[in-house]
């Protein structure tokens, strides 16, 4: 749910630009659309710079793939001279996709290769000589996206959603060079509940429905796969629950292949070599210390602070200090709890939040419990993701008076706050991010998801606004001055033995971050 | 209610996002990001740097940094985005780093002075704007960026954006109505 949470944090308001406003912009635009022409163009050895880097950065010595700036009309020959080739080459075999179930819920997309002496190759097959020449020959092929639905943009190079839904759904598309040779393609999928084979404009192709979104929430729940074997690519698109599956397949059909360096189109979705994408499965990723995120020793926390203790915004004096962080002071002054929100000023949330917090109140306006879900992750292959428990616990209000002071000689402006709740237990000597319990001791589960408001441990509502976006920002911050700021949220009663505060300025995390204790979290268990 | 949200959150958000099972960006897709990018990248850091030494100096830096954080990143989502706000950030801090050597006045005419190529009045005439506007400018006419994006880049408001763009085409038109 945290993911959610942060995700929601992005979001811009629409209300805050008119469709119209932005469609102004389009018209005027006058000569500044021909700027680009104008720009100085990127100087060679910048561009040697840059290749030598990723080559660098990804431990290759191979040539890195770029985009090749012929004329339109000698590529558009190439291609059709490398269209031919490969329908003569592939006469002798033939390929077509293939989808078979794996485990209870995954399924596997391959290419198999079929010939006339032995009508069936396995898809592990080696390159023949054959796929070696075409490849050798082929050029490098992008993707035009040709139809999108009604309502639905580009966001990014091969990312397009509806534009009252920006970002959040729609369609994504990736492209695959199949250099190692079309037999070689394999991908799994996992989470299927529906599987189909599709023709797309006469290719062979495979579109699955996944689990989720049942919960009317958007996300990726459909996959389609074409091979262009002719060609030797794949393509790979995953579409959200907002896309009608007819629409989804529409933008399939859609799809054209278009010589890569293709300049007069602006569209282009440029492939990965199959090879490379091989290459990066099989190679050893870096280990993430996740595991110290979510526990550290407990002397980690020994800068940990009491309410009413004053500490500074930073850990260290910042050498660059343009934010102003040295001079700032921070002090919890009070920490209250209350079964009701009338601490709360109620006209700073928008009409969605407000609406929201109306939905955790009675009809008298006390707090109503929280419910919270108990989540068993599963593989996609043999389980999925399970709700195994439920419960229903009540919950309070945390509301928090956080006091900022500038102990400079200075005015500061647009002074950044951020408070962030941190659920702490200590267990063995080692201080951990508490998960939750649930109704049966015994019971396997991943992680206790509450619903509603409780789930969200950033600051829910503050009463101080500024800025630009007029959101947590303090304005000005007078020299020798102070600025009281309000925090609050809703917390399971349950969970309120292991509440820590989190107000490090340059924002906050889910687990345990150096950053911030260094700073020291501010202890206010009740 | 919206919150601002540090680069740390930001990656934060595609670590639990990773953690949620969802697939992160190869290095050869970074790779191949990169080098499709790499216009973009150029013509992000000349809008705010105007040396190409600096330039380069903020693109190599963003490309170890993209590569640093590659964990982070989810294949499919926000990853141009996210590549142009890292040289957006390098590009500030080789800006703090020089402002801190010399005054901004005697910086910005060095600068003008060093790079004294022949551009189009055009061209000129976006660089005599102050460097948020430029960037602005830049991001959307130049880059396609829309309006909420560039918001989102720059840790801005839509509205502030359009003001800026406003701004800049009413100072670029009246410069090259002044220079006709």
């Amino acid at each position: 749910m945290e993911i959610k949470q942060t995700a929601k944090q992005f979001d811009i308001k629409t209300s805050d630009i008119k469709t119209s406003e932005i469609e102004a912009f389009e018209i005027e635009a006058f000569e500044l659309k021909a700027l680009g022409q104008h720009f100085p163009s990127m100087p060679e050895e910048l561009r040697s710079m840059v290749e030598q880097e990723v080559r660098k950065q990804m431990g290759t010595t191979s040539p890195i793939r770029r985009r090749n700036y012929k004329a339109r009309k000698v590529l558009i020959a190439t291609l059709a001279a490398v269209m031919l080739l490969g329908t003569t080459v592939a006469a002798g075999v033939a390929y077509r996709m293939h989808t078979e179930k794996v485990g209870k819920y995954a399924a596997k997309t391959s290419i198999e290769s079929t010939t006339s002496q032995t009508n069936h190759v396995t898809a592990d097959a080696p390159m023949t000589q054959k796929d070696t020449l075409q490849n050798t020959a082929l050029g490098d092929i992008a993707l035009e996206v040709s139809y999108l639905p009604e309502g639905m943009v580009k966001t990014e190079d091969g990312k397009y959603s509806y534009s009252d839904n920006l970002y959040k759904g729609g369609v994504t598309v990736v492209f695959y060079k199949m250099d190692t040779g079309d037999a070689q393609f394999e991908m799994l999928t996992t989470g299927v509940k529906e599987t189909e084979t599709v023709k797309v404009n006469g290719y062979d192709g495979v579109y699955y429905v996944l689990y989720g979104g049942e919960d009317g929430e958007v996300c990726f729940n459909q996959r389609i796969y074409v091979a262009y074997t002719d060609v030797h690519y794949v393509m790979e698109m995953f579409a959200a629950s907002d896309v009608p599956k007819e629409e989804a397949l529409k933008i399939a059909e859609g799809v054209r292949l278009t010589p890569a360096s293709d300049e007069t189109s602006q569209e282009l979705v440029h492939a990965y070599q199959w090879s490379e994408y091989l290459k990066s499965k099989t190679e050893p990723q870096t280990v993430e210390t996740w595991a110290s995120d979510i526990s550290i020793p407990k002397s980690a926390m020994a800068n940990t602070h009491a309410v009413g203790e004053t500490f500074s915004a930073v850990s260290v004096p910042v050498e660059e200090d343009w934010r102003g962080l040295n001079q700032i002071e921070i002090k919890v002054a009070d920490v209250q709890v209350r079964d009701d929100v009338s601490l709360l000023d109620l006209s700073v949330f928008d009409s969605e939040d407000r609406e929201a917090l109306q939905q955790e109140l009675d009809s008298s306006g006390k707090l109503l419990p929280a419910k919270i879900n108990y989540i068993k992750y599963g593989d996609g292959i043999h389980s999925l993701n399970e709700v195994v428990d439920s419960r229903v616990v009540p919950q309070k209000l945390v509301y928090v008076t956080v006091e900022y002071t500038n102990t400079g000689t200075k005015q500061l402006e647009e002074v950044l706050f951020f408070g962030n709740l941190m659920k702490i237990t200590e267990e063995n000597g080692q201080m951990i991010c508490y998960k939750g319990k649930a109704s049966d001791e015994h019971a396997e589960w991943d992680e206790a998801v509450p619903q509603g408001a409780a789930h969200r441990t950033e600051m829910w509502y503050y009463d101080v606004h500024g800025g630009e976006r007029n959101n947590n920002y303090i304005t000005k911050l007078g020299a020798g001055k102070t600025e009281t700021v309000h925090m609050a949220w809703l917390v399971p009663e349950e969970e309120l033995t292991y509440l820590y505060l989190d107000l490090n300025t340059s924002g906050s995390s889910f687990e345990f971050c150096e950053e911030s204790l260094a700073v020291g979290y501010v202890d206010i268990r009740q | 209610m919206i919150h601002l949200i540090s680069v740390m959150n930001y990656k934060i958000l595609f670590r639990k996002k990773k953690a949620g099972g969802e697939e992160t960006m190869t290095k050869e897709q970074l790779g191949n990001l990169i080098i499709a990018s790499e216009e973009t990248m150029y013509r992000v850091a000349k809008t705010l740097l105007r040396s190409d030494a600096d330039c380069a100096d903020a693109i190599q830096e963003a490309i170890v940094k993209a590569f640093t954080g590659i964990q982070t990143l989810r294949k499919d989502s926000y990853a141009k985005t996210w590549l142009v706000r890292i040289v957006i950030n390098e590009c500030y801090a080789i800006m703090r780093h020089e402002r801190r050597l010399v005054p901004i006045d005697d910086f910005t005419a060095k600068e003008a002075a060093a790079e004294q190529a022949d551009y189009s009045e055009l061209y000129d005439a976006l660089s005599r704007l102050p460097e948020e506007i430029r960037l602005t400018v830049t991001l959307y006419y130049i880059e396609g960026y829309h309006v909420k994006e560039i918001a989102e880049l720059m840790n801005t408001t839509q509205s502030a954006v359009k003001n800026r763009l406003m701004r800049a085409r009413a100072k670029i038109k009246k410069d090259l109505a002044e220079a006709k």
